[in-house]
């Protein structure tokens, strides 16, 4: 209940407007059906008694128009009610994702939470548990008013007809309860199953793997298992269906006992007074129709309570997910302005939460304003975990970062980050036009227009790709993405590689951090990138991991990281004289390829 | 694209009872006994107030209880037909699951095994989309049509009663009532049109809300989001987009609105007839137990008409998605020889590949750029060649060729003398160990993985070929060993490799094919110096003699190879062996010289 009322205010947080149609379209419904009841006994008494024309016709004119009328409120509703939906379902993912972008960075990395988020999202977008929840609630509003009105009808006919009511629903109820509970059980053994099946299933539209498929022939080892499993999730089925088949005829069956009794009762006391005072025909019909009535309702209404149960249970990813704290670490006031003058690790040690390893143990050293420096380790040795500390996505175990002598989480997050850019390993881009992606600022118009795009063709001429850009017909203009425009375009990765570069330098940070920034680009790319390296990043403090050796010779020093330990920090004439060193054998192993043979 | 075939909702319903009939006769058996039952289950509730009314009319001393006997009669007999019809209903529902989920198996072969081309085309997908999901979906498509197909039968004979009955009592009331019937289905098979005809607009609109909500919900993102404070902006889009999409539905939305309306009149009129008519014939005399029976009898057959109506709509808008996923099995979707050449199969099986580019001119289907104009060179038999150049040469485009994922646009490919057209797909495939830059590791067993099959496989082969690689000793250090699962997704302790052991599966898979050519495709992009060097010298035990093509768009490569093909935006630009090219001192030697200047003697200094 609690987390249903937490999740009705979330849906009010996006559209108050959808939970007010809602509940006027459950009250006009509950309406409906209860003049719809009442009503023909006024005719029926009539057309038992006096015959009179006029009085019937009355009669009937208000039915007809209730019925008209009813229907005409309804659809109208319905309209606004249909639109409100779409507006709301898109709204609700709206609201995870600016959820996710406000998360503090390191659950992006956890698996837990990346389960979580897969799992909130097949709820919302494959069970449609967001709008169906709603839907189901606003019936049982419906149907709970209707039942009101309905009890209160049959009570001024005296308790026998209730408490035969009340028992014929006591039972329906235990058959629901049992095999509510049967379907719970089934589900939560078809779910991991059903999961196994959709993996095996979507590696046929995956186009990444199409290529191995195809050379390597797994068509028939992928088949089998869709085939396997798909059988075994309808194997569960089968076992649900034939269960819920005997309790749905189970209930029917009370509902026409329920009938045949109130016939019967109600039709008893239409002779004598035995039972209480006698009751005219057009009592009758109305009795009775309340009475079947109420248990048809009361049957709809069990089912949507089941499946509200249901949705709310598959909802919880999504709540969960939603009630995630927010950036609560980063607490600091300090706005950061000036530029970077010193960065140091003072013996800082981290580890990834729930790992048992540190990633980096007792770092230290310290780098000054417009140094540059080059990280080498091997795959694994802690270069992007040290970038991502600095770029406060993680906050160290133990000792300390410190930018300008004052460690960076006393500095306000937003002024912080200004003074850093970054080129990521796995960068992206977004299907914004090139110009955009660079800037990163809003496409409207205003006096800094004519600057920003200066700046931005300048920046495509200095990572080379002006012979690209003046190929398409919008410049930079364009937009990227096929999936979202015809006329979107798509780069190579090392197109891409340098527009991110660009991205990166446009900012004004006064450290640059790149990691791994040219490894998708061609040799002459990547020589001229880093030759022009230190140019375009003018007198900013750089960072750079690479795997290519080449590129440490341009640095300054170079931070040698092994197993998360920092072995040495030293400049390349100088590192390339320990022979025995890590470095100088990564440097020699690729420097092999380029021996040049005397010619 | 084709023009589609026009739709024939006849077609496609015969074709599915037949899917049904080979697959499962006795299904016909129960809708048969469902019929039965169903179509006379309703009946009794409308009956029920006629002689319940009925004997409380005619009165007497013993209406009490013959009411009581009627009622417990009625209550045995109703109660027993109602267990039978949701039994039976639920039941063939479940039989129906599975019939569909037979043609799931048809649906992913055909997927697997169609042209590569078509999953580099959006709109493929796009336009097969629904039909697909027609295959895959229990409440709609394939299996949607089944549910409501097995009902038709008993909901028209329950149909036929009930306006026998009522054409009865006033054959213009049932007139009126088939209009505004009628009048229901015209204006939502209109919304219906109208909402198709809005198809791709609104499938766009979707795609673009998919795009930011993809995006923004995707955890790799979050960096870039951060660093570059994209927050506001990304939202700001999203909500634009949304709002482009909500406000294309609400022009369907007024569409269906205003179109109904017109129901509501014809509703008026029903209404207003049946009291009219039903007063007047009491008034002339009919018992009020009629009048009662009469009201229910209409009521239901108005709404079952409405049902019956909508079913049929559904059936007839489904099948139309079922007709796109009969159309998607039904087209060829793949374009190769014809016959089996064993001929030339057992050539290439007993020989390596010598593979002829011939005046080859590529672009992209549905693009207007020649990735390479007029290419011709020759990858001699045993050769092992170096593919370099720069990002965007179109070097992984050839390799795509060679190996028939796409053909030529002009031109023509011959393997060991044969043109690759004349050769089936299958057996193009069977020719190439590759292994690309992006390693798909699936969550299958280590064994299956390198064998690429559940059975068969040769568990010493796959164990040399692990050996070679480097990986045995990683694999047989765990306890399940080569039944050792891969990723976590099927099981949760499945285990995952780095980058570079991913890389020397993917090898141990072509080494375990052991096909008669071999190629690489970028594949050390992402590793670092010392497992690059480790690559290297896999490709040598993959290699052995064979004809080899390692693509790479670094120069290290070079160095194993024995000819060097530079290809530039303009395609092939130098080719020859090392010594050849650097002699030539052009393109070759220039980026040589540049990529390894900094790896020459004055950086050691």
């Amino acid at each position: 209940m609690k987390k249903l009322v937490h999740f009705i205010k979330l849906v009010w947080s996006v559209s108050p407007a959808y939970i007010l149609l809602l509940v006027a379209d459950a009250f006009c419904k509950a309406a409906k059906t209860l003049i719809n009841i009442i009503l023909p006994m006024l005719l029926v008494d009539e057309l038992t008694t006096d015959k009179d024309i006029e009085q019937l016709f009355f009669y009937a004119g208000l039915i007809v128009l209730n019925n008209v009328g009813m229907t005409l409120l309804t659809n109208t509703l319905g309209r606004f009610i249909k639109v409100r939906k779409e507006n709301t379902g898109n709204g609700m993912m709206k609201l995870m994702s600016e959820k996710i972008m406000n998360l503090e960075y390191s659950y992006l990395e956890d698996p837990v939470y990346l389960d979580l988020k897969e799992r909130a999202v097949f709820a919302v977008n494959n069970q449609n548990v967001i709008t169906n929840l709603i839907l189901v609630v606003s019936d049982i509003v419906s149907q709970g008013a209707t039942l009101l009105g309905l009890a209160a009808v049959l009570l001024t006919l005296g308790p026998v007809l209730l408490i035969v009511l009340a028992v014929g629903i006591a039972l329906m109820l235990w058959v629901y309860y049992g095999i509510s509970q049967y379907q719970r059980k089934i589900t939560e053994e078809i779910i991991p199953i059903n999961r196994r099946f959709s993996y095996y299933f979507q590696l046929a539209f995956d186009k990444e793997v199409q290529k191995d498929i195809r050379l390597y022939d797994m068509e028939e080892m992928i088949t089998e298992r869709i085939l396997a499993f798909s059988k075994e999730t309808c194997d569960f089925f089968e076992k649900i269906q034939k269960e819920s088949g005997k309790a749905l005829g189970k209930i029917a069956a009370i509902s026409e006992g329920i009938a045949a009794f109130s016939y019967g009762y109600v039709g008893i006391r239409t002779l004598g007074t035995t039972f209480g005072p006698q009751l005219s025909l057009g009592a009758l019909t109305m009795y009775v129709s309340a009475a079947i009535n109420f248990s048809q309702i009361i049957n709809t209404f069990g089912q949507n309570a089941v499946a509200m149960m249901q949705f709310i249970s598959w909802l919880d990813p999504y709540m969960e997910f939603m009630s995630l704290a927010e950036e609560t670490k980063q607490t600091g006031k300090l706005p950061f302005s000036g530029e970077i003058e010193t960065l140091e690790f003072k013996d800082v040690t981290f580890t990834y939460p729930k790992a048992k390893e540190p990633v980096l143990v007792n770092v230290s050293f310290q780098i000054g304003k417009g140094e540059k420096i080059s990280i080498v380790g091997l795959n694994g040795a802690g270069k992007s975990t040290l970038v991502k500390l600095i770029c406060r996505m993680y906050q160290a175990d133990s000792g300390q970062i410190l930018i300008n002598g004052r460690n960076i989480d006393e500095y306000e997050y937003l002024s912080y980050m200004n003074a850093i850019s970054a080129v990521f390993q796995d960068y992206r881009l977004f299907n914004f036009t090139i110009a955009e992606n660079i800037s990163c600022e809003s496409p409207k118009e205003d006096e800094n227009t004519k600057e920003r795009s200066k700046r931005v063709e300048q920046l495509i001429d200095e990572v080379g790709l002006r012979e690209k850009i003046d190929e398409l017909p919008n410049g930079i203009e364009s937009r990227f993405g096929k999936e979202y425009d015809e006329e979107g375009i798509e780069m190579s990765g090392g197109q891409g590689q340098k527009i991110a570069i660009a991205r990166a330098l446009y900012k004004k940070a006064s450290m640059v951090i790149l990691d791994e920034p040219a490894s998708a680009l061609d040799p002459i790319a990547e020589a001229e990138i880093y030759e022009k390296f230190n140019s375009l990043v003018e007198d900013k403090t750089a960072i750079y991991i690479s795997h290519r050796m080449s590129s440490s010779v341009f640095c300054d020093r170079i931070l040698i990281l092994e197993d998360g330990r920092v072995t040495d920090f030293d400049t390349h004439e100088n590192l390339m004289k320990k022979t025995e060193s890590l470095y100088y054998k990564l440097f020699q192993s690729q420097a092999e390829n380029y021996k040049l043979k005397e010619a | 694209m084709k023009e589609k075939k026009s739709y024939n909702v006849g077609n496609v319903i015969k074709r599915m009872l037949k899917h049904m009939w080979e697959q499962d006769k006795v299904q016909f058996g129960r809708i048969a006994l469902y019929t039965v039952v169903a179509a006379s289950y309703p009946f009794m509730a409308i009956f029920l107030p006629k002689i319940a009314i009925g004997i409380l009319e005619q009165g007497g001393p013993d209406a009490g209880k013959n009411l009581i006997a009627a009622m417990i009669i009625y209550a045995c007999a109703a109660g027993f037909l109602a267990v039978l019809v949701r039994y039976l209903e639920e039941y063939i529902k479940t039989r129906n699951t599975r019939i569909r989920v037979l043609y799931l198996g048809d649906l992913t072969r055909k997927l697997m095994s169609m042209d590569y081309c078509h999953y580099e085309d959006a709109r493929f997908f796009e336009e097969y989309e629904k039909g697909m999901n027609a295959g895959n979906n229990n409440s709609n498509g394939i299996e949607g049509v089944y549910d409501n197909l097995f009902r038709l039968p008993s909901k028209f004979l329950v149909l036929a009663g009930m306006m026998v009955l009522t054409g009865a009592l006033s054959p213009l009331l049932l007139i009126s009532l088939v209009l505004h019937v009628l009048t229901i289905m015209w204006t939502s098979k209109r919304t219906h049109d109208y909402e198709y005809s809005k198809k791709e607009e609104l499938s766009k609109a979707g795609r673009r809300i998919g795009y930011y909500q993809r995006t923004t919900q995707d955890f790799s993102y979050g960096k870039d989001i951060r660093i570059f404070n994209l927050r506001n902006r990304i939202m700001e889009n999203y909500q634009e987009e949304i709002n482009a999409y909500v406000s294309l539905f609400k022009k369907i939305c007024n569409r269906e609105y205003l179109l109904g309306l017109l129901g509501i009149v014809t509703l008026l009129i029903t209404n207003l007839l049946t009291y009219g008519i039903l007063i007047q014939n009491v008034v002339a005399g009919m018992p009020v137990s009629s009048f009662t029976m009469y009201v229910a009898a209409i009521t239901s057959l108005m709404t079952r008409m409405l049902e019956f109506g909508t079913d049929l709509s559904f059936i007839w808008n489904e099948g139309e998605y079922v007709d796109d996923f009969y159309r998607f099995l039904d087209e060829p979707l793949i374009i190769e020889g014809e016959k089996t050449k064993e001929d030339v199969l057992a050539n290439c099986r007993q020989h390596s590949l010598e593979i002829v580019f011939d005046h080859v001119t590529f672009r992209y289907p549905g693009t207007d750029k020649n990735i390479f104009t007029d290419l011709s060179f020759v990858i001699h038999e045993g050769e092992r060649l170096a593919i370099v150049g720069v990002n965007g040469a179109g070097k992984s485009t050839l390799v795509k060729l060679m190996t028939g994922l796409f053909y030529p646009t002009e031109g023509h490919i011959y393997i060991n003398g044969i043109d690759i057209r004349e050769l089936k797909k299958s057996e193009i495939y069977e020719l190439y160990s590759a292994v690309f830059q992006d390693v798909n590791v699936l969550a299958f067993t280590i064994r299956e993985n390198v064998g690429c099959a559940s059975g068969g496989v040769d568990e010493k082969r796959v164990q040399s070929a692990l050996d070679k690689v480097g990986l045995w000793p990683k694999v047989s250090a765990f306890e399940k060993g080569l039944d050792q699962m891969m990723l976590k997704v099927i099981d949760e302790d499945g285990t995952d490799f780095s980058g570079g052991e991913r890389q020397k599966l993917s090898i141990a898979r072509g080494l375990y094919k052991d096909a008669s050519m071999v190629i690489m495709d970028e594949p050390t992009a992402a590793l670092d110096a010392l497992a690059e060097a480790e690559i290297y010298e896999n490709f040598n035990s993959l290699v052995q003699g064979k004809t080899a093509v390692y693509i790479s768009h670094r120069l290290a490569s070079t160095r194993f190879c024995d000819k060097i093909a530079l290809f530039d935006g303009d395609g092939l630009a130098e080719y020859g062996t090392h010594e050849e090219l650097m002699k030539k001192e052009g393109k070759y030697y220039e980026m040589f010289v540049i990529q390894g200047k900094y790896y020459q003697k004055e950086a050691y200094a």
